[in-house]
């Protein structure tokens, strides 16, 4: 092969490598979640609105015994996920995952971690205390909370991802591997397979496009 | 250049790159056991086999690999639901089985790691495997 035909090969090996990019650049993040048709009267006109929902109330308690509210994650970014601990299938890789997102944003105190337990038999505190541990987390920024049966399903339903009982999964729970990015009024920003390394490098990467908006507001 | 002398070159450069791949080929764990690793326990244990904190145990404990040759086969296919000391740090993760890998399968896996990771480099067969997939409590 001639010179010229090398650079030429060169050169096309790596303009294809930049097209394959993991981690995909966004201006902006949508906003995801159910939403309400909200009829106001403004002068004597109707003016009919869509609004999203906003996940803004709950009250559960984190592995250090502390009620944890909605007010809490208030002005923050937080992600959101669902687990328990003697899940034998996803859960080890999406707390492997979380943690990589934990360290990218150990220091930064506008971001907190938010996971729930589906297992309301075994998970108790102490049990989410010593699994906090194992991780080496600390409770102010990632919360392992309990909030009970319904209240945890009726959450679930509200950041729309599945979350059962299920005698025929490994470990009795059935329940979805997503990360839910959230913003500082409670809305849903973005969906992520918590299982996949990709979507943890992009949810690292869009919190940046979060921060930028929530510190320009 | 005399014609002879570039041809000498040229062969006997592809000659030692063949050398060395062989060389390569032979020396590194067998490959096949690379990919059911990298499909079905790489995502908790780590492509190195570093484990993840206290949670998910490291697979580069020779000690525990050496002491565990006939246990390997079960853990694989059918999960461990109790406390394991590896490196002398208790984890009490449960893990789940593979139950979809064949005899075959998990022999390669187990090759992966032993080659990589035991003292003993102990090599399973498929048969082997078989055998004692038959023993798991």
């Amino acid at each position: 092969m001639k010179f010229p035909q090398v650079i030429f090969l060169l050169g096309t090996i790596s303009l294809l490598n930049s097209c394959i990019e993991r981690v995909q650049k966004k201006d902006k993040l949508e906003v995801y979640g159910s939403t309400e048709i909200l009829v106001t009267n403004e002068h004597g006109e109707e003016v009919i609105e869509n609004v999203t929902l906003h996940i803004d109330s709950f009250e559960v308690v984190n592995q250090d015994s502390q009620i944890v509210t909605a007010a809490n994650f208030k002005g923050k970014i937080y992600i959101v996920d669902f687990f328990f601990t003697h899940c034998p299938t996803i859960c080890p890789v999406m707390t492997k995952n979380m943690a990589k997102i934990y360290d990218a944003y150990e220091e930064d105190n506008q971001v907190l971690f938010l996971s729930h337990t589906i297992d309301f038999k075994n998970d108790t505190i102490p049990q989410l205390k010593k699994y906090a541990n194992k991780i080496g987390i600390s409770s102010k920024k990632w919360h392992m909370v309990y909030a009970g049966k319904e209240n945890t399903f009726d959450l679930a339903k509200q950041y729309m991802v599945s979350a059962a009982e299920d005698p025929n999964s490994p470990g009795g729970y059935m329940h979805s591997g997503a990360f839910i990015l959230m913003d500082g009024q409670h809305r849903i920003r973005g969906y992520y397979d918590g299982t996949l390394e990709e979507d943890t490098e992009q949810l690292i990467a869009d919190i940046k496009v979060l921060k930028k908006e929530q510190n320009e507001r | 250049m005399n014609v002879n002398l570039r041809v000498v070159i040229l062969s006997s450069f592809v000659l030692i790159l063949l050398a060395l791949m062989i060389f390569r080929s032979c020396s590194r764990p067998p490959q096949k056991g690379k990919v059911v690793y990298q499909n079905h326990c790489a995502s908790c244990h780590g492509n190195e086999g570093e484990g993840f904190r206290n949670l998910i145990p490291p697979l580069t404990d020779s000690n525990y690999l050496d002491a565990n040759q006939d246990n390997f086969a079960c853990i694989v296919g059918y999960g461990m639901d109790q406390e394991v000391i590896v490196n002398g740090t208790s984890y009490t993760q449960p893990m789940a089985g593979i139950e979809q890998l064949t005899p075959t399968q998990i022999a390669n896996v187990a090759n992966y790691v032993y080659g990589r990771w035991s003292t003993t480099k102990k090599k399973f067969t498929p048969k082997e495997i078989e055998t004692l997939l038959g023993n798991c409590q």
